[in-house]
């Protein structure tokens, strides 16, 4: 393979960024469609997160939703209590977020994939059993009144495109610490040890640290996109917690492929396209979701961004000679 | 003496839903989320069988386990055959099992309405007084049948050739094969099994949980929280964690509310996790050794 | 030079590696025998720290190894392979010797991974999966990653393990080319005895545990206990 001057990829990012930069000028924004791309960069940031500690680590993880929505309501409540700007908010929610996270850390370094997947998944219950009924977190209807982004003196369109580009800069920060991470020395540490911790261990890889960092890092982006969901909305309400919320990021994040950015942001796009379309649909909103879930994992194995090397490897597969890899435990 | 019938009755409906997760892990090395579908499905199951059918006891009780092995048998057909043994089996059983469960919640959403279905008392309305304590004959029942039926299914998997083969597998799952016990058929087996045990519970708990599109999801959440804590794979070790947490949920209920249940089941869960990773199973192990 | 002494493990009730002492000089081969459940892997896994050991002492040099984790032992120069030949699957080649190169601070640089992949005479594309290896082509890139290091002492898993003819040839005379160039101290548990014959200058017998015998090869498979060990055994060795 030809190695070009820039890395790979960077002509489809470059694309990518270009387009969404111009979006505005080119498609008149209805209400609708802008709190569309808000929710896409918030889910696309928490999704990103939650990929790089279920796929890059080999965490099994459903603690994400539990620290956004957590870091959300925490920073939410100083903000209004204390009367601060939305800066001083979003650096409360990564302090929160970092807070969750180590305590979500404690138990991911002793337990086994499956028991901690577990104990993660009653952190979201155990959340949202606590905030219905907290009086000072509002609730079964949620915490309003946070500061947000846009000042009130601006006009609806203005606010708007602050929005807009509020939650861009979300994505590609997002992207950033993704990049971080999942490559280079990091990533390639972390995959390591997710591939086989014997072997990792046996190089000195320090398995242990490496995956406090991620969890630390990734937690920190997670608690701030919590705290950018309030200023973005103004508000957040317990179906933060909620388990369709959960399985609909979970979801998102597995039809496009935990494997790469790409897939990610694809799984996200298509999932939330879906979910907007059968909006006044009811259940069958969440039918949609499910069965698109479950014939891309029926279908694929590493999501849709996974497809091209997944056929690429059949081809090769059937092409040559049978490989001795399955002969040998 | 009212704690403890509680806690009796809800560690014998734990019991059956978790010994369905643990025997699944075992078989497969997989952790069934849509197993609360089953649960779910098994509750319609005995109120179409009581409307359509007759509401005598038998008749709804074989409802409840028929949808809930319906499930099983759909759950095997949908992920094991075509997944088992394939790339990222670890991590795609989790995704299509959530998927199953995701589906099937609303599909009965649509099917049946939000609203909640009654069940009829399969053991009568009546009551008994034991030890100076009101009991229903409900809950009475409850016990007493799920104690059975979980008798009679460790019994079996400590005779039957379908225990034997699951031994086995767990053990070590080359050796099986050479000595020709199916990983395959013994799957099939294993989740109709769980999912009508599931189906049981839920007709056995209908008086507490009405049938409604979203009953799986409270007894997945525990029956999950049961199996892990016994240790996944063991079936003593998931009677043990059943019977505390039936102690705890019911004591916590009773002194502190019950809003606080599902915390003290974390905690409990989570002190013996980050003691013994292995949950119950390990400190029985010790104690044996 | 490595030594254990007195090193046991306990699985349970069960007394797998039994109060075993050993000392491997350093440009040395120790080979490590003994039949099926004798106990070798679970004497590597005490000496390099995989699994704990319920009693006794390491040492690699000067150095006290003793209830340090393994991935500790490894920094201080102690490698080990493993008998199913575990590589991360899903990493290229060059991942895989990345994740060497990277593996602690201060990282190798690019010399020292080409050097030790050279000397285990390993040629498989760097963009393939090591997933899609062959089994002598893993035993390879382990052993790439773990000399990049350049540790003191390497203890090997039954290498031969999965392996045929000429493919057990060349082992042969990479473990020789390793010894010759690194001076370290190598322990080879092996089931294969013309292997063992080929490398080792010195060899171990376990049985249940304990040290039955101990000397040159040839010496030591002629020894009537040994012969019994093997025999009692559930299953025959060749
Ligand atoms: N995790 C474990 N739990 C209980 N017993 C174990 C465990 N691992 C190994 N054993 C037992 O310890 C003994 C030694 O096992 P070990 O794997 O060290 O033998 P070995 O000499 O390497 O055999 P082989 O030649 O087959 O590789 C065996 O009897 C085995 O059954
Ligand atoms: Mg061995």
């Amino acid at each position: 393979m030809p190695r070009g001057i820039l890395p790979r990829g960077t002509a489809f990012w470059s694309a990518l960024f270009l387009l969404a930069l111009y979006l505005p000028a080119v498609t008149d924004f209805g209400d609708a469609f802008l709190n569309t791309c808000v929710l896409f960069g918030v889910y696309a940031a928490l999704n990103l997160m939650w990929a790089l500690v279920m796929g890059t680590a080999g965490i099994y993880s459903f603690a994400t939703l539990a620290i956004a929505g957590i870091s959300g309501y925490g920073a939410g409540y100083a903000a209004i209590e204390l009367s601060l700007p939305w800066p001083a908010m979003l650096a409360a929610g990564a302090i929160v977020g970092v807070v969750v996270g180590l305590l979500v850390a404690l138990p991911a370094l002793r337990l086994r994939g499956v028991y901690f997947a577990l104990l993660t998944f009653g952190l979201v219950e155990l959340a949202r059993s606590f905030v219905v009924q907290s009086k000072p977190l509002g609730l079964a209807q949620g915490l309003y009144g946070a500061p947000t982004f846009a000042p009130e003196s601006l006009s609806a369109v203005g606010s708007g495109m602050v929005r807009y580009y509020a939650a861009l800069a979300l994505v590609i920060v997002a992207l950033i610490v993704y990049a971080a991470l999942d490559r280079g020395r990091v990533g390639t540490l972390l995959r390591t040890a997710r591939g086989s911790e014997p072997f990792a261990r046996g190089l000195g890889i320090g398995v242990v640290r490496i995956r406090l960092v991620v969890i630390v890092v990734s937690s920190a982006m997670i608690g701030f996109t919590g705290a950018c969901y309030l200023a973005f909305f103004g508000g957040i309400s317990p179906t933060i917690f909620s388990f369709d919320t959960l399985l609909l990021l979970f979801a998102m994040m597995v039809v496009g492929g935990i494997g790469s950015a790409r897939g990610v942001l694809l799984g996200t796009a298509l999932l939330l396209f879906i979910d907007q379309q059968f909006l006044d649909a009811g259940a069958l909103r969440l039918i949609a979701a499910g069965v698109v879930m479950l014939v891309v994992t029926l279908v694929t194995s590493d999501g849709l961004a996974g497809l091209p090397a997944q056929l690429r490897e059949r081809r090769a597969a059937t092409g040559s000679l049978p490989t001795q890899t399955e002969m040998i435990r | 003496m009212d704690v403890i019938f509680s806690a009796l009755s809800l560690a014998a409906i734990y019991g059956l839903v978790a010994i369905g997760v643990s025997l699944t892990w075992a078989a497969l090395g997989m952790l069934n989320l849509a197993h609360g579908v089953a649960f779910a499905v098994g509750a319609y199951g005995g109120w179409l069988a009581a409307d359509h059918l007759s509401d005598s006891a038998p008749v709804v009780l074989a409802g409840g386990v028929a949808g809930g092995a319906l499930v099983g048998c759909a759950i095997y057909l949908l992920v094991v055959v075509p997944l088992y043994d394939r790339p990222n089996w670890e991590t795609r059983h989790l995704i299509a099992t959530l998927a199953i469960s995701l589906v099937g919640a609303n599909l009965l959403l649509e099917l049946f309405g939000p609203s909640a279905k009654a069940l009829p008392a399969v053991f009568g309305e009546g009551s008994v007084t034991i030890a100076g304590s009101v009991v229903t004959a409900d809950k009475l029942g409850a016990i007493v049948s799920a104690a059975v039926v979980l008798g009679a299914v460790a019994v079996v998997l400590r005779r039957s050739r379908l225990g034997l083969g699951l031994r086995v597998l767990t053990q070590d799952s080359e050796g099986a094969a050479l000595v020709g016990v199916s990983r395959n058929r013994m799957a099939l087996g294993v989740l109709a099994l769980s999912g009508g045990l599931a189906g049981l519970a839920s007709v056995l708990l209908a008086q507490t949980f009405y049938a409604n599109p979203d009953v799986g999801f409270v007894p997945l959440v525990k029956g999950l929280l049961v199996a892990v804590l016994g240790g996944l794979g063991s079936i003593p070790g998931a009677i043990v964690a059943a019977l505390v947490m039936g102690v705890a949920e019911a004591l916590t209920a009773t002194y502190l509310g019950q809003e606080y249940v599902l915390m003290t089941l974390f905690v409990v869960l989570a002190v013996v996790l980050l003691v013994r990773p292995r949950g119950i199973a390990g400190l029985l192990e010790e104690a044996r050794a | 030079m490595l030594a254990c002494s007195d090193l046991r493990r306990a699985y349970g009730g069960f007394v797998a590696v039994d109060g075993v002492t050993l000392a491997i000089g350093a440009g040395e081969v120790l080979g490590i025998a003994g039949p099926n459940g004798a106990g070798k892997s679970t004497l590597l896994d005490a000496i390099s720290g995989h699994a704990p050991a319920s009693g006794g002492t390491v040492t690699l040099g000067e150095r006290e190894l003793t209830g340090l984790p393994a991935h500790e032992r490894a920094r201080l120069g102690l490698a080990r392979t493993y008998q199913s030949p575990i590589v991360p699957e899903d990493l290229t080649v060059r991942e895989v010797l990345d994740a060497a190169r990277w593996a602690w601070s201060p990282t190798l640089a690019e010399e020292r991974l080409e050097e030790a992949r050279a000397l285990v005479r390993l040629a498989a594309p760097e963009r393939r999966r090591a997933g899609l290896l062959s089994t002598l082509e893993r035993r390879k890139l382990l052993l790439a990653c773990l000399l990049m290091r350049e540790p003191t002492a390497l203890l090997l898993d039954e290498p031969c393990s999965g392996l045929v003819g000429e493919e057990i040839e060349e082992l042969t005379e990479i473990v020789g080319d390793v010894r010759r160039a690194r001076s370290l101290a190598i322990g080879v548990v092996e089931h294969r005895l013309e292997f063992l014959d080929a490398v080792a200058q010195r060899v171990l017998v376990l049985d249940r545990g304990r040290i039955l015998a101990e000397g040159p090869a040839a010496e030591v498979f002629g020894l009537p206990a040994v012969r019994a060990a093997y025999f009692d055994a559930p299953e025959v060795v060749a």
